[in-house]
């Protein structure tokens, strides 16, 4: 058996925990939430919870570290839902579009996102730095089955975050659209379908 | 049911061949896959196996089975299993001679046990249960082990062929565990090859180990395979009359498709030798 063997490292490299820091933290985890499952698959999804709720890894870098590797193995690993049906579209209070479970959207502080390729192509264990700096990203399984990174800027990180909470489409183009001088709101306008048409083709919404 | 003859060689599917195997499609015996990296709902793993699929013959080998465990056996486990079994069209499917599950913990381990008559019966009765259920043969792969029980009644060999005749169930002979176990435990690598029933092994394994520096192996799949083992596998190729299905495994420090295969084709060379 060498699932764990393989992701050890991976999780080291792409995270630079450093080792001991990373041991420390996995015994922490699996005590808490040990693996019920014949498969791996879901072993890591209360780690951000779990972070953020233990004093000893409670620390902004590490919690978006956990949420950036979930996203991951969600893209990865998640079941397909139901692409959204007319009904949907025209339920009560509004139209309503649901992001994939296999979509996750995240805001880093810190050059995580970079800093996680670097590691996973670079031939020996290597360390970059952490650079703190705002992103904002959105994690998703591509046509192929592959996992696909893409940046986003600050206004679809708000709409898609909004979608993401389960709010209705109107309201979700409203946070958007918060803070946007007239010129920005026309060309948010215009935008929008174009957004829309993207995203329903990279198959990102469920009903 | 597909079949694989007793002289094929085959590799352990593992994600960096991938790319070698799509773009030169080499002649390849058949592939074993470990059966739980696709049975969840990732939709690549799928992909990918539907394409090796397509040319080639595969085989599964499952590490979460817990044939000894206490636990009740996993009916949802084993009805995915069913349909990667199906789906793929395996003749044949393994697991381990091991427990994986206490308390309801899965340990991701293949965990060893007594090896003690009453164990036997148990380990014998869900096995058949297993093979049953599935409706294909059903090996059980002998482990490495490094530790051992004072409350044992037999030797590990012996343990092994009676759940076999207990359950009309298969070998699936590591040959590297034989002589990691070996050098761990002090015991005689050449007397549990003789003692295999040939008509019951599916499929031998080969793989690399590891030496610590006090002297005891672990079993790593790193390496190419040592001097010791390959002089157990030609005393099991002579021994078993008409050979039997090989298979390399190799899961760290994996090299290039054709340099592994190289090393799993260099069977021929040594059965050539018998």
């Amino acid at each position: 058996m060498r699932w764990r063997r393989a992701s050890k490292p991976t999780c080291f490299r792409a995270h630079a925990l450093t080792y001991p820091v990373f041991n420390r933290l996995a015994s922490a985890y699996l005590t808490r939430h040990p693996s019920r499952a014949p498969y791996l698959d879901a072993l890591g999804d209360r780690l951000p919870d779990f972070v953020r709720a233990d004093t000893r890894w409670n620390d902004p870098r590490t919690a978006q570290i956990a949420r950036l590797d979930q996203a991951f193995n969600r893209a990865f690993h998640a079941p397909a839902a139901p692409p959204p049906r007319t009904e949907t579209l025209a339920a009560a209070g509004g139209p309503r579009l649901r992001l994939q479970p296999h979509v996750t959207v995240l805001e880093e502080d810190w050059n995580l996102m970079t800093r996680r390729g670097l590691c996973l192509d670079a031939e020996e264990d290597f360390v970059p730095r952490f650079v703190k700096r705002k992103g904002y990203w959105v994690v998703y399984r591509n046509v192929e089955g592959g996992v696909a990174p893409q940046r986003l800027d600050r206004v679809r990180f708000r709409l898609l975050g909004a979608l993401s909470e389960g709010e209705a489409l109107e309201a979700a183009c409203a946070r958007a659209a918060e803070g946007l001088a007239p010129p920005a709101l026309d060309r948010l306008a215009k935008q929008l379908p174009r957004w829309f048409a993207e995203w329903t083709t990279l198959g990102w919404f469920t009903q | 049911m597909k079949t694989i003859s007793r002289e094929a060689i085959g590799l352990g599917l593992r994600i960096p061949y991938y790319r070698h195997l799509f773009e030169a499609w080499p002649k390849v015996d058949f592939f074993e896959i470990i059966s739980e990296n696709f049975m969840g709902d990732a939709p690549l793993p799928k992909r990918n196996l539907e394409k090796v699929l397509s040319r080639y013959p595969v085989v599964l080998h499952g590490v979460s089975l817990g044939i000894a465990s206490a636990a009740p056996l996993d009916e949802a486990y084993l009805r995915r299993l069913k349909e990667l079994a199906d789906f793929t069209d395996a003749p044949y499917f393994t697991d381990h001679f091991c427990w994986t599950t206490a308390h309801d913990v899965q340990h991701h381990d293949l965990l060893p046990f007594p090896y003690t008559e009453e164990n036997a019966r148990y380990v014998a009765e869900r096995a058949a249960r297993v093979q049953d259920f599935i409706g294909r043969p059903f090996g059980l792969e002998n482990l490495s082990s490094y530790v051992a029980f004072a409350s044992s009644e037999m030797t590990e060999w012996e343990f092994n062929n009676r759940v076999l005749e207990l359950s009309g169930c298969h070998y699936m002979l590591d040959l590297n565990n034989i002589y990691v176990s070996s050098v761990n435990h002090l015991f005689d690598a050449e007397a549990y090859v003789d003692s295999i029933r040939w008509d019951r092994v599916l499929q031998c394994h080969l793989a690399g180990h590891h030496r610590n520096p006090d002297g005891t192996l672990l079993d790593t799949h790193d390496a190419p395979v040592c001097d010791a083992v390959w002089e157990l596998y030609r005393r099991a190729w002579r021994r078993s009359g008409g050979g039997f299905p090989t298979l390399l495994e190799w899961d760290e420090n994996i090299p290039p498709f054709p340099e592994a295969h190289a090393e799993a084709l260099s069977a021929r060379q040594h059965r050539s030798r018998v």
